[in-house]
């Protein structure tokens, strides 16, 4: 594979507890694998003027998303600034802290990507037509987990889900809800797992809408039986998940609630 | 001695032991529950105090022999029997042995001082869960032993979260949330004890299954420091129920704009006698504070930011933002960091896609001229947001929307 040449990345931190770990991924993505980056730490820019100049030469531009990011005007707004563009670059927000919840925030409207799948998704955006599983075997020489991604989707949690793994996880299901495909795949997990909270409180309502949209965007309907399936599967993933990571959490602990709802604990 | 004073300083007819050898002496009812329980007494009494003698602070006997020779003592059915009947004696006539408040506040002082008093929540929850079936009058105080367990429970949930989310204790709080927090200096523990508790993703899961949230929206009115546990908790999800939204985006206005008063009425009373400078420094700080949580816990939600943007039915939020901070840029004893919290907020309300919220900086000529000014003001956090917020509020309306992007580089290096 020929080495990425003139590619800048916009790397933006807003949290300066994360500015070691950011460094490190600079330097992996500069020195590793000849991309040119730029770490923009938000909390200490002088310079709107020099900052605008910089991410209209940007290839890419990676969201490095804290807690502190989601209260950080100055990202949001490059994220408002760079949204705007006529000729859109990618945006990807890298979650630097496994508990952050986007709901809600300017910061989920951005495709969700783990640290150990940041190589396969810059390399996914900026050249589609690579394959990608194989490059990523050929970096697997180091342990450190940057070069260590996860491939298997049904390892994570859903809300750290790519849209890729949304689409992988819509054809496990075996076309059960086959017209509704063009509107889910479009999700990252985050979304899906909005989706399914809001399948679950208004399924009525939700039936009406998703059909209306899928009318105005394929021209088709949504049969009844699809829609159950998708409120099932969804269903069942979701609860799925959600045992997994109450067996991980809490081992071998006796849970206190029997009622919780399934969309309260994800 | 020490560890009884901190726990019953409040009542005005402090008792010592020998007051307590009197009484053992003068009653002869219940003489062999009480000899038991006298010994019980002075045996834990004796331990805290040689717990707590200097002495032996850094000696193994303390953790070898002393410490579970305690605990077997606290962890006996006594303890649990005693405070049951503490709590009762308000709805019975009955008068509880001075000897056994003695003992029960003994036993909660060594908690507080012991680093292995996880132990005791057994028996605290089932005390908890007593307390919730008796009977209550809308007027009536909460026991001082509940308060006490409360405040020891907010210490337990610095050491051991988890602990204190297994046993489950919290679910009792909520029954008589309003009376607890009526009581006089017990909201800061409670609120103290959510916070920490939220601090992790299963205390803050565990808190609003058990509906935490809306028993503390349904409080937050009057009591001003449940809006940091509040901001904590909510998520995107509440806001799917109408009424829950509808009720925190009038709170949040109600709470800001009486910030928004406070700070004006200081700063434009220069008269000598009427508002001291260290009430303006407190008005001050309070507005600080409040602008900082408003920004970091409510209007992280793109909802709120809207909601607050368009209900403008008995006051236009925004409005009152700019008048405000133009009102006080003019004051020149304000403290920069007010100023920069301010546009920091008004910052974030020009992400909306709400049209009103650049109408209604538009036709602020004044705000606008005083934004130009910090065009080279020497603070960045002044300086960076007063060049964005003008370069959007000039895209948004002079700007055909295809254009914008480029348009947008020019005005941002033209510095306008």
């Amino acid at each position: 594979m020929s080495l990425p040449r003139n590619i800048l990345i916009c790397l933006l931190n807003a949290d300066a507890s994360y500015h070691e770990l950011c460094i490190k991924l600079r330097d992996r993505l500069q020195i590793e694998q000849q991309y040119s980056v730029e770490l923009i730490v938000t909390p200490t820019c002088q310079s709107i003027d020099s900052l605008i100049h910089l991410i209209n030469r940007s290839s890419i531009c990676l969201f490095c998303s804290s807690t502190r990011m989601k209260n950080d005007n100055l990202s949001h707004f490059i994220y408002y600034y760079l949204s705007l563009q006529i000729y859109q670059i990618p945006l990807l927000a890298v979650l630097l802290e496994h508990d952050l919840e986007f709901d809600g925030n300017w910061l989920e409207n951005i495709s969700l990507i783990d640290i150990p799948s940041i190589l396969k998704e810059i390399r996914r955006y900026l050249n589609p037509q690579i394959s990608l599983p194989q490059q990523i075997h050929s970096h697997k020489s180091t342990d450190d987990e940057i070069l260590n991604p996860s491939d298997n989707y049904m390892q994570r949690s859903v809300c750290y889900w790519s849209s890729d793994d949304v689409n992988q996880w819509c054809e496990t299901t075996q076309a059960h809800f086959e017209s509704l495909r063009p509107l889910v795949m479009r999700l990252n997990g985050p979304a899906l797992v909005h989706l399914a909270e809001i399948l679950s409180i208004e399924p009525a309502s939700m039936y009406h809408s998703l059909n209306d949209e899928l009318l105005q965007r394929t021209g088709s309907t949504v049969p009844l039986t699809e829609y159950v399936s998708l409120r099932s599967e969804l269903q069942r993933l979701l609860v799925e998940k959600q045992n997994e990571s109450m067996t991980i959490e809490l081992h071998s602990k006796k849970k206190k609630w029997k009622n919780s709802r399934f969309c309260t604990i994800l | 001695m020490e560890v009884f004073c901190c726990c019953i300083k409040n009542e005005e007819d402090h008792v010592s032991p020998d007051d307590i050898q009197l009484q053992t002496q003068t009653s002869d009812i219940q003489a062999e529950q009480d000899d038991v329980l006298d010994v019980l007494y002075r045996c834990v009494n004796s331990l805290v105090i040689l717990y707590s003698h200097r002495t032996l602070i850094t000696n193994s006997i303390v953790e070898e022999n002393l410490t579970p020779s305690i605990l077997n003592c606290l962890n006996n059915r006594l303890f649990v029997q005693l405070s049951i009947e503490f709590l009762r004696q308000n709805i019975t006539s009955d008068k509880i042995n001075i000897r056994s408040i003695f003992f029960l506040f003994t036993c909660l002082d060594y908690s507080t001082l012991s680093t292995i008093s996880i132990s005791l929540l057994p028996s605290i929850n089932h005390i908890f869960h007593i307390w919730c079936d008796i009977p209550k009058k809308s007027d009536e105080e909460i026991s001082l032993l509940i308060v006490c367990l409360i405040r020891f429970l907010n210490q337990l949930a610095l050491e051991d979260k988890d602990a204190i989310i297994r046993e489950n204790i919290c679910t009792y709080l909520l029954p008589h949330f309003d009376l607890l927090c009526q009581t006089s200096n017990l909201i800061d523990d409670l609120t103290s004890l959510i916070i920490t508790l939220c601090s992790t993703r299963n205390g803050k899961q565990y808190l609003r299954q058990l509906g935490f949230v809306q028993f503390i929206l349904y409080e937050v009115k009057r009591h001003v420091q449940l809006w940091h546990p509040l901001g904590l908790l909510i998520t995107q999800h509440d806001f799917y129920e109408t009424s829950f939204l509808k009720r925190l985006i009038h709170l949040l206005i109600l709470r800001t704009t009486n910030i928004f008063q406070s700070l004006t009425t200081a700063s434009n009373d220069t008269s000598f006698d009427s508002i001291s400078p260290s009430s303006r420094n407190q008005v001050t700080i309070t507005a600080i504070e409040w602008f900082v949580l408003l920004r970091t816990h409510f209007l992280s939600f793109s909802t709120i930011v809207d909601e607050l943007i368009n209900s403008t039915k008995k006051v236009h939020l925004i409005n009152m933002l700019i008048e405000t901070i133009l009102s006080i840029e003019q004051d020149e004893d304000i403290q920069p960091k007010l100023i920069e919290v301010m546009i920091e907020l008004l910052w974030t309300f020009t992400f909306s896609s709400s049209t009103n919220v650049h109408d209604s900086l538009q036709k602020h000529t004044d705000l606008c001229r005083w934004l130009k000014s910090n065009l080279n003001a020497s603070l960045p956090n002044i300086r960076l947001p007063s060049q964005t917020i003008l370069s959007m509020l000039d895209l948004n309306t002079k700007i055909p929307s295809k254009h914008f992007p480029f348009v947008f580089f020019i005005l941002i290096n033209s510095n306008f």
